[in-house]
């Protein structure tokens, strides 16, 4: 005997939920503060409120629901933390022909990438990581942040010459 | 290091709508290779590993944790298993007698598949109950507000309401019923109706009404399925305060009718998609005049 009960309200529906954008959610988040844990913290805040509220949420805005709840989340959230982002590296690269003054320096280079992003306003970073690491095209970056492409634009090229500018200067 | 490139000519260059000559320029120039690399270098980086299975365990956890909270906290320990105990008879007895019901809130409409079937579609703010366990060979149910039912044929299916009972064997057919207002339509097959003493036989396309305890009224209609499944309500030489109380299911809003004269007639119909329209439908061809004083309340008054 069946009622019309709303999918998300389905466990098998949410855990699809979760499966899709669980890691996407968690990673803006963590782009944004910088802290693994407390970009878990809010993705799991988000998904029990995504449950809470499982009645009245069409299966289509499930994802812009938990983005929109996360991005309040961070906002109230007092203890922002300096951000200390440890992007861990793709994987190392077999080459033999690298001498290990080009080794030495690739490391160098690459901490001060990663200081130039922690450096990064927040509006920034978050843009041009999800763009860089998360492979994500401009209009999705729009619709996950909120804004529009124009504005998506906008930080990323902010964060491209900020990064430039302070790469260049160390 | 001078800034050459405005951030309008990085934006073109990142998506892709640099012209040939632009794009050779710029790769030339002693800017590109810094931006190029900061590019290509930030694309390797990784985000830190993320367990699906392990975080969503956790989410599980927590989501069970608060619906245990909230019963908790008001009962001391012995009294668990008294609670325990008094469960498992109930339940025992419950589970031979239970009752669904189904409602829907003001602007719904719920379809609902009975054990057999069946099939119950119901308008705004109407409710049914029944006994799930032994369907098959006792089909009734009760409603309070308005239903269009579709019935498998099988052993006697009865509908009851405040103001009287459908009985049928397997058909389609509405049933409305409200404060002294019983009006059934039927739409297929036999449908058998009581009300106090009296009893009527409609066939398809036969429908009877009583309202309060005015002269029982019959008549013939040609629709297939009733319009508010289709997103109209239809009234015909209906008093209009049954009329408000459709509007106020539909729209969940308040109806003051205080002014008017709400045992007036009205024959017509009103959409569900549109509360403005609706309401002029309704009262504009009874010269009332419908105003909103605040969102979601609307006075009548009589038109000079």
């Amino acid at each position: 005997m069946k009622q019309s009960l709303n999918p998300v309200c389905q466990p098998d529906v949410f855990e699809n939920v979760f499966n899709t954008h669980a890691k996407s959610l968690r990673n803006y988040l963590y782009y944004k503060c910088g802290d693994k844990d407390l970009a878990e913290d809010f993705v799991q805040e988000s998904f029990i409120k995504l449950w809470d509220n499982c009645a009245k949420v069409l299966l289509e805005k499930a994802k812009s629901f938990l983005f929109t709840v996360a991005n309040n989340l961070f906002l109230n959230d007092i203890a922002h933390k300096k951000v200390v982002l440890n992007h861990q590296k793709a994987g190392t690269r077999n080459y033999t022909h690298e001498t290990p003054q080009y080794i030495m320096e690739e490391q160098e280079f690459m901490n001060k990438l990663q200081k130039a992003l922690a450096d990064l306003p927040e509006k920034q970073r978050e843009v041009f990581l999800l763009n860089r690491i998360d492979k994500k095209k401009y209009k999705e970056i729009a619709e996950m942040v909120g804004i529009s492409v124009k504005a998506v634009e906008k930080r990323m090229s902010a964060a491209l010459k900020s990064l430039r500018k302070k790469i260049g200067d160390i | 290091m001078s800034e050459k490139y405005s951030n309008t000519f990085l934006e073109r260059w990142m998506n892709g709508s640099l012209s040939t000559k632009e794009l050779e320029e710029f790769k030339n120039s002693s800017e590109y290779p810094l931006y190029q690399k900061i590019l290509e270098k930030s694309s390797e980086l990784r985000a830190p590993e993320f367990e699906n299975e392990v975080v969503f365990k956790k989410i599980k956890d927590k989501i069970h944790k608060k619906k245990k909270l909230n019963v908790r906290p008001l009962f001391s320990k012995w009294m668990y298993s008294a609670a325990a105990s008094v469960i498992l008879l109930l339940g025992a007895y419950y589970f031979l007698n239970l009752s669904t019901t189904h409602s829907t809130g003001f602007g719904e409409q719920l379809s609902v598949v009975l054990p057999d079937n069946s099939n119950v579609l119901l308008n705004a703010n109407s409710r049914i109950k029944f006994s799930k366990s032994d369907w098959s060979e006792n089909r009734t149910l009760k409603l309070d507000g308005e239903a269009f039912f579709k019935v498998k044929n099988g052993s006697k299916f009865e509908v009851e309401t405040n103001e009287g009972i459908v009985v049928v064997l397997g058909t389609q057919f509405n049933v409305k019923s409200d404060t002294d207002y019983f009006e059934v339509h039927c739409f297929e097959g036999k449908v058998q109706v009581v009300r106090d003493n009296n009893e009527t036989i409609l066939t398809k396309g036969k429908a009877v009404r009583q309202i309060e305890k005015n002269t029982v009224e019959q008549w013939d209609f040609s629709h297939k399925e009733p319009s508010w499944s289709t997103g109209e309500s239809s009234f015909n030489s209906t008093p209009l305060k049954y009329v408000i109380k459709a509007l106020e299911n539909q729209y969940k809003i308040k109806i003051n009718s205080s002014k008017i004269d709400v045992n007036d007639k009205f024959t017509g119909n009103f959409s569900h998609s549109n509360i403005e329209i609706a309401l002029q439908t309704v009262f504009v061809p009874m010269n009332i005049e419908a105003t909103f004083v605040d969102k979601k309340t609307v006075l009548l008054v009589n038109n000079k």
